[in-house]
């Protein structure tokens, strides 16, 4: 008893200890963590599949669209918490995990942090998207001693703030050598394949840039128009899908048993009769054929899905209606066709040279550059049918043919598909609507920005209608409200009120009709 | 693989040849007296001294397991028995040498002891606080071999909430409240000085999940001797802070000084019948339409898709709204004619389980010695197909004198149990997961239309032609073969292996002054394997997972206990001891197949199609060390004051730096006072013949889990919550980031201050006895508060964390327990006893952390509702923005009524509904009441005529909240029976015409239209729906729109399936026969006793919703307040056989 009293400390200290903490890990895990933490299969089945592809008539569910299906009810909009819960929470730690380490080390680890800084800054932008004001500049400080409740940065100064960060992270990858620093490589599922590393970065936070470049046009075009300028002055372009920025993953990553698997959706009559019309080579990536052969795409107006015949092709025994072409989602896919589950690849776009090309067409559209927009059309047409044709091999879609380079030629000198000037800001829209099928949330943004597609375009939408009555596509998240009794309440109250004195707003915060502060009427 | 033996058959045999033993050893034994004591409820009483009056004690015998005895006496002579805690009795031996001895319990209390402290036992009179104990042979009665389900109903202040996933699923056992905001309250369990902690077990709101159970079912009610219940602080502070939540403290059975060998032999075979569903409609089949459609080419009648899931549009189950059942034939959905009648899951699909029983104890000793082995196999299996648990337990206890002053007592416990597929509690309805685990009962009640032939598919729910699962509308029309797979072809197995170990070396060193040094040891380890087979064609696709986890724990005590009479009135006992415990640690393996299996049907993880994923995470280590100084002062054998005090040190409070709080103290006093030693109270006229009041305050310290001070707040492998990430070279890549150091991704931040907890508790009581004893009455109030909980407090998650761990909170339970205990009846041949029990808990939050008002303690429905904590208010407060919205707009008339308006996501036909409150009012939420019990009552009648003995329990609950999954899902597609109204003219249906014609299946929602409605250009805002449909602005919603959108996922209202729970059941009736010793004798036995045990037998009174299982919660944590299928109501009858050789 005695001998009990008289134990050491230490002996109750050391049985405490936790074999499995670390109390630091290398930046790279973080990054690694982030990276893979991109592609969230809640967001891609509640936000992707079952709202924004629908709203975008990409898709529809498996017995059509729902008259209600425009509404933005709940279990939407995962980024907010995959932002703050792991994508920018993990970044966040990077520069501290760094500023703990040796003077000498923390010179080898600059161009982790300016790596770390372009992709979080591309999630708050992500987030902020459709959310408008979220807490950034306070934000994920809690864990260093900083606040418990961050205040909310305004869109506007949020973007400008994101913009500066990709600048002079941009600025210090190209100024560090690289041979002194130490890189992610294996920890960046990115681009850590690529030659230069660094290089692959400099190009993404320049696209990035003009990306967001974009999103202000129509609140400030001069504004926009010196970021693209200054962009474009720099060296470092993104030139082929080998600058795409893309995670890829392996065949175990998204499995047909989870929520990435998309068989229980539809492919959407104007994909399949744009596709139909101009034998558009992406038929075949994003769609499967019906039994029998052939594409067929469901109405997207839920009074044509429930008359009588859709409703008997919904629920007929044999699928009379394509399907997504489900590898192209989840690789693994067994299609008891005999060949078992698939070990492909499977792929989450974050910014692709197609995209940067559409913007560059977009821009020189509305006269912000003084490039030939017919020259970036066709590039960024070209990369998109390139980029989905490599991503369908690598996916091991069965019975996949390559696309030839004369498809692709064939495919853009038909009328309406070759650049037409008087109808060019539709065409570079439209495409940039095809070649967004695995980042819907980018096509819903250019849909805000542009209006296209629209139900005259060259890839024409079906009008919606509920009994007769139009429905009204929502534009952003529908916000929710803390409880009172929260401690952030507050601040939240401060940024939601800040943000109705614009009238574009809507009625109330959970109105999803409602615009954010860049989607100005 | 399949037993060798059948049970029944093994444990035939085995008595066969014990009974032949017998005859072999006592035939040449002439005149050999035996017999049998027994107690009032008729059961043997074991350790009951024998002797002959007048002669030496070498003449003496102590009765068995059984209340056995056996001894040389003359007929004449006079047999003296007695026992603590009873009254002696005499007896005469007959001239057939055979006698039986009822003894009564010493209800004078002047000898009654308990066991209690560190297992010694303690004069009733001397207690300062409430205790109870239970006799072994009570809990065996039962037939079940979870303890805490043969507790239920039997101890004041002991609430207890049956698990319901099988034989292996454990039951929540809640002693006077939550003390504690965690999700674990079961209190201590202490086998012999070998301290268990029980876990929580079971699925959580969002899912399914395979109850396996905790330890306690890898106990073996056979070897108790006793069970106590120490509820109060000044009882269970000396066990230190695992003895917070109450400590229940086993004592198992020893061997006795005798002739020979003692035999005992206990057979149980019991039979568990599902009895009740929940309230099926069994009118209308599957479809939408009252009439079947007619396939032109062959007449046949067509069940409609709408009958299935797969034509229902909003993506819930099949209907059944359909055509009459009228037994004739109709062409089903997979092209089979079936008569046209509703299914019955309980026939169609259920089994009977069974309870196969089996204990042998042998027992003997000399005056140095003693030994008793034991061999319990049970074989249970329940009314789920492929369920079973299967234990061996094998106990060995020896006692030895090693000198006048040392004596041995060592015990050894092996148990392994082997449990196959315990039921997915919680969960099902997904038609998602073709071949994905779901609960029979939800996907019966939900997926499949009332027509669909269950029993069919339990046969045939394998592909023929292409193996695998039967997929598909034409193959599988109600996901029956999807539901119905997993039982067969997704098999959980788990072998545990419990050795528990413990050694006293007892001194009497003076004759006042005795030593105890006990140490103990509990090694554990299991094995899980999912095995899934693939349910793809060609059976591609299955799924292999292994876990192995093991720990090893050790207590080490030694106690120096003095006992010395100050004068003639005072008398001291006084204890100083000490213990460390020592948690040793061990590991958790987990390996995974991914991406299926290369040669189906093989498990094995090299076997794996991709890499397989292994990971490793441990079981903590963690160390706790005490002394304590405890005793008593008793002054002329009525005053007695209590006292302890314990320091504890505990490693969880340490730092890895070296800091840390981590030693605490904490003491306890009590007062009894037998007031009736007063010489008022000493004439024999008093009605009141023995009194005792008694009062108490203790505290007790509580630290922080294992690990808690190091693990937040730092790094570690993900390998757990989000397993490895496969890149793109199809390579696994392990993920480090913030993480709670067992593999999971946890971003709650750490606290370098935490200090321990710390509870009081205060109680008083009362016992009373009246008329000689014959009634009784034992009263207690307490009120218990704990401090400083150390818990982890959301925050929001823009700061960068999820939550931080904090000292807050004062959590109070206060409450009063009856006993009360009357022998109306005595006579020679029939007496009559009983007991009622009533316990009243009143679980306060008093308050938080400053700024927090509310702690969410359990989720139902996913996150749809919760039970919180809230500072000022009581425990478990149910609220949910799910409720109906209530009006509030510019109708001032309509203020307070149901809302009606568009739900945001999906309303079945586009039909106005009811709205939820949150859609109604953003952020706000409704309070639908509490999930604690207002009293539970529990009562016992026991009957006893010459040999035989009849009990009847009955307990019950009366109050608390029960979220209903099963409700839902049920009602959603017009399943259950409250579905029927509205559905025809006949049935209250409303006639209206529409685009399609006329229709004689409408409601009309009682409620307001929320402002802002326009329909048609008429504002309806505020008007009432009924007022609408008056105008033809509406029609009334046909009853299958209405009770979709009431119900369904993304517009129900889950307040309606949130509802009061109270029961009173019938718990169990056991009738019991001792054969005379005129028939024994013969045959050489010395007690045989057979009992007729019906259990569960059926709820006399409910009132939980639409025929739901009022016992159905889907784990054991402190705040579980839903189920989710779980199992239908079930029942036991059985028989028992002892028999004492």
């Amino acid at each position: 008893m005695v001998l009990v009293a008289s134990c050491k400390k230490s002996a109750f200290v050391e049985a405490n200890i936790n074999p499995s903490t670390l109390t630091a890990v290398d930046p790279g895990a973080q990054f690694l963590f982030a990276s893979t933490a991109y592609a969230n299969s809640f967001e891609y089945y509640y936000d992707y599949y079952r709202a924004i592809m629908p709203w975008m008539q990409m898709t529809t569910g498996g017995a059509g669209n729902s008259p209600n299906f425009t509404n933005e009810g709940g279990n939407f909009n995962y980024r907010y918490g995959n932002f703050y819960g792991n994508v920018g929470l993990a970044l966040a730690d990077i520069p501290h995990l760094i500023s703990n380490m040796t003077a000498a080390q923390q010179a080898q680890r600059i161009d982790e942090n300016a790596i770390a800084t372009i992709y979080k800054a591309y999630y708050a932008f992500y987030v902020s998207d459709i959310n408008g004001s979220i807490p950034y500049s306070q934000a994920f400080e809690a864990r260093y001693g900083g606040t418990l409740t961050p205040t909310y940065d305004t869109q506007e100064n949020l973007f400008d703030s994101l913009d500066l960060q990709i600048k002079n992270a941009v600025s210090t990858l190209e100024a560090t050598t690289e041979s002194t620093q130490t890189l992610y490589s294996g920890n960046d599922p990115f681009y850590g394949g690529a030659t230069d590393q660094a290089l692959a970065w400099e190009k993404a936070g320049n696209a990035l840039r003009l990306k967001i470049a974009a999103r202000i046009i129509k609140r400030n075009s001069t504004g926009a128009a010196t970021i693209i300028n200054q962009v474009l002055g720099d060296a470092n372009q993104m030139s082929s899908n080998a600058d795409s920025w893309v995670l890829l993953v392996g065949p175990a990553f998204a499995l047909q048993s989870g929520n990435f698997n998309p068989s229980t959706f539809l492919a959407s009559a104007p994909m399949v009769n744009f596709f139909k019309t101009y034998s558009d080579p992406r038929l075949p990536v994003f769609f499967r054929q019906v039994t029998g052969g052939g594409y067929v795409g469901s109405p997207t107006d839920p009074d044509t899905c429930s008359d009588a015949y859709w409703q008997s092709q919904y629920t007929a025994k044999d699928t009379p209606i394509s399907q997504l072409q489900h590898r192209l989602f989840t690789p693994d896919y067994n299609e008891n066709d005999g060949n078992g589950a698939g070990t492909g690849v499977g792929f989450y776009p974050v910014l692709t040279y197609a995209e940067y090309c559409f913007l560059r067409a977009d821009f020189a559209f509305q006269g912000l550059t003084t490039d030939n927009p017919s020259i970036w059309y066709n590039n960024g047409v070209t990369a998109s049918i390139q980029f989905y044709d490599a991503r369908a091999t690598a996916a091991g879609i069965v019975g996949y043919t390559p696309v030839t380079a004369t498809q692709i030629s064939t495919y853009l000198a038909q009328t309406g598909i070759a650049y037409n000037a008087t109808i060019g800001e539709q065409q570079i829209a439209c495409q940039a609507y095809v070649d967004f099928f695995r980042q819907p949330s980018e096509a819903w943004a250019w849909w805000k920005r542009t209006g296209y597609p629209n139900t005259s375009t060259v890839l024409a939408w079906q009008p919606l209608t509920n009994s007769g009555t139009p429905l009204v596509v929502p534009r952003r998240v529908a916000l929710t409200l803390l409880p009172t009794s929260d401690a952030n309440y507050a601040n939240q109250q401060a940024a939601y009120t800040q943000m109705e004195t614009d009238p574009g707003f809507g009625s109330s915060p959970s109105d999803a009709t409602g615009r954010v502060w860049w989607d100005m009427q | 693989m399949k037993r060798t033996l059948k049970p029944t058959f093994a444990f035939a045999t085995l008595f066969v040849a014990f009974l032949l033993l017998g005859l072999a050893s006592h035939a040449q034994d002439k005149r050999l007296v035996t017999g049998v004591v027994r107690d009032s409820s008729g059961l043997g009483v074991p350790g009951v001294s024998v002797k002959v009056k007048g002669t030496a004690d070498s003449k003496g015998a102590i009765t068995d397991d059984a209340g056995a005895f056996s001894l040389h006496a003359a007929a004449g002579e006079v047999l003296v028995f007695s026992s603590i805690g009873y009254v002696s009795k005499e007896a005469t031996v007959g001239v057939n040498g055979a006698v039986s001895v009822l003894l009564l319990k010493n209800s004078s209390a002047l000898g009654e002891v308990v066991v209690t402290g560190f297992g010694g036992r303690q004069s009733t009179r001397k207690l300062s606080y409430s205790i109870t104990e239970v006799k072994g042979s009570e809990l065996v009665a039962a037939n079940n071999s979870n303890i805490g389900d043969a507790l239920q109903g039997k101890v004041a202040g002991v609430t207890i909430s049956q698990g319901t996933g099988g034989p292996s699923s454990s039951s929540r056992i809640q002693i006077r409240g939550n003390a504690r905001l965690s999700g674990n309250t079961e209190p201590l369990v202490v086998l012999d000085g070998i301290l268990l902690q029980p876990a929580t077990t079971g699925a959580d709101s969002w899912g399914t999940g395979a109850d396996y159970g905790n330890i306690i079912k890898d106990l073996n009610p056979d070897d108790y001797e006793s069970l106590t219940v120490l509820k109060g602080s000044a009882a269970s502070a000396l066990y230190g802070e695992l003895g917070l939540n109450g400590v229940i403290l086993i004592t198992t059975k020893k061997g006795h000084a005798r002739k020979g060998l003692g035999v005992t032999y206990n057979q149980t075979i019991s039979n568990d019948k599902a009895y009740k569903y929940p309230d099926l409609q069994n009118t209308y089949g599957g479809g939408l339409s009252s009439t079947f459609k007619t396939d032109p080419a062959t007449g046949d009648r067509l069940v409609d898709i709408s009958a299935s899931p797969y034509g229902n549009a909003e993506g819930n189950g099949g209907y059944s709204y359909g055509p009459q059942f009228d037994g004739k034939p109709v062409k089903d959905l997979d092209g089979r004619v079936i008569p046209w009648k509703a299914n019955n899951p309980l026939k169609d699909f259920f089994q009977t389980g069974e309870y196969i029983n089996s204990n042998v104890a042998v027992e003997g000793g000399n005056e140095t010695s003693t030994f008793r082995a034991s061999w319990t196999n049970l074989w249970n299996t329940s009314v789920m197909p492929n369920n079973s648990m299967n234990k061996n337990a094998f106990t060995l206890r020896a006692t030895h004198k090693l000198s006048s002053i040392l004596s041995l007592d060592a015990s050894v416990n092996y148990t392994s149990t082997k449990v196959i597929n315990p039921i997915q509690q919680g969960g099902g309805g997904d038609i998602q997961s073709i071949g994905g685990q779901g609960n029979p009962v939800q996907d019966f009640i939900y997926l499949a239309s009332r027509g669909a032939d269950i029993g069919y598919y339990k046969h045939n729910y394998i592909d023929p032609v292409n193996g695998g699962v039967k997929q598909g509308l034409t193959n599988d029309p109600y996901l029956l073969a999807a539901s119905i797979w997993p039982a067969y072809q997704d098999n959980n197995i788990r072998n545990e292996n419990v050795l528990l170990g413990n050694l006293d070396l007892n001194a009497k060193i003076l004759p006042w002054l005795t030593g105890l040094i006990r140490a103990n040891v509990q090694n554990y380890n299991d094995e899980t394997q999912e095995k899934y087979n693939g349910p793809n064609a060609g059976f591609s696709g299955g799924n292999y997972q292994l876990i192995e986890s093991d720990y090893k724990n050790t207590r080490f005590q030694g106690v120096l206990s003095a006992n010395k009479k100050f004068g003639e009135d005072f008398d001291l006992n006084f204890s100083v001891g000490g213990e460390t415990n020592r948690q040793l640690g061990g590991n958790i393996t987990t390996g995974n197949t991914v991406g299926g299996l290369q040669t189906p049907s093989l498990y094995f993880l090299s076997n794996s199609v991709s890499a397989p994923t292994i990971s490793q995470t441990y079981n903590p280590t963690y160390r706790y060390d005490a002394i304590y100084a405890y005793g008593d002062l008793t002054w002329k054998d009525q005053l007695t004051l209590t006292y302890s005090l314990r320091n504890d040190w505990s490693s969880s409070l340490t730092y890895a730096n070296g800091h840390g709080d981590y030693t605490y103290a904490y003491p306890s006093v009590g007062l009894a006072w037998v007031f009736t030693e007063l010489p008022q109270f000493k004439n024999s006229n008093s009605v009141l013949s023995y009194g005792k009041l008694r009062g108490s305050i203790g505290w007790t310290g509580y630290d922080a889990a294992a690990y808690t001070t190091n693990s937040y707040g730092n790094y570690g492998s993900l390998t757990v919550s989000n397993g490895t990430f496969n890149n793109a070279s199809n390579a696994n890549q392990t993920l480090y980031s913030f993480s709670d150091g067992q593999g999971n991704y946890n971003t709650t931040l750490g606290n370098p201050n935490l200090k321990n907890e710390l509870a009081r508790e205060v109680e008083f009581g009362a016992d009373l006895r009246f008329l000689n004893n014959r009634v009784g009455l034992d009263a207690a109030w307490y009120k218990k508060n704990s401090f400083n909980q150390i818990i982890s407090l959301p925050a929001d998650q823009e700061s960068g964390i999820s939550s931080r761990y904090i000292n807050a909170g004062n959590i109070q339970n206060e409450g009063i327990e009856l006993l009360l205990t009357a022998s109306p009846i005595k006579t020679k041949n029939f007496s009559w006893d009983m007991t009622v029990n009533f316990t009243r808990n009143v679980n306060k939050v008093i308050s938080l952390y400053p700024g927090v008002q509310n702690y969410q303690l359990q989720l139902a429905f996913g996150a749809d509702a919760a039970a919180y904590a809230v500072a000022g208010q009581t425990y478990g407060l149910v609220t949910t923005g799910y409720g109906y919205a209530k009006y509030e707009g510019k109708n001032s008339g309509a203020i307070g009524q149901k809302v009606i308006g568009a739900a945001p996501y999906g309303t079945t036909g586009n039909y106005y509904t009811y709205m939820r409150q949150s859609d109604y009012a953003p952020g706000t939420q409704d309070t639908l009441g509490n999930i604690m019990p207002r009293f539970l009552w529990g009562t016992f009648q026991t009957f006893t005529y010459k040999s035989f003995v009849l009990g009847i329990q009955v307990d019950s609950k009366v109050g608390g909240l029960l979220a209903s999954a099963t409700d839902q899902y049920g009602s959603e597609t017009g399943s259950l029976k409250n579905t029927l109204h509205g559905r025809n003219t006949a049935l209250g249906g409303l006639t209206y015409t529409d685009a399609n014609g006329t229709h004689t299946d409408g409601i009309i929602p009682k409620g307001v239209f929320a402002d802002g409605t326009t329909i048609g250009g008429t504002d309806v805002g505020g008007m009432t729906y009924a007022s609408a449909v008056q105008q033809g602005l509406v029609t009334p919603v046909p009853a299958y729109a209405y009770y979709e959108n009431l119900y369904q996922w993304s517009s129900g209202i889950r307040a309606q399936s949130i509802f009061d729970n109270s029961w009173v059941a019938l718990r169990q009736v056991s009738l019991g026969y001792n054969l005379p010793q005129s028939v024994l004798r013969p045959l050489h036995l010395n007690a045989l006793r057979f009992t007729l045990t019906g259990r569960n037998i059926i709820y006399i009174w409910k009132n939980a919703r639409d025929g739901i299982n009022p016992e159905g919660l889907y784990n054991n944590q402190a705040s579980a307040f839903a189920e989710g299928g779980g199992l239908p109501l079930i029942r036991s009858y059985g028989a028992t056989l002892n028999a004492s050789f």
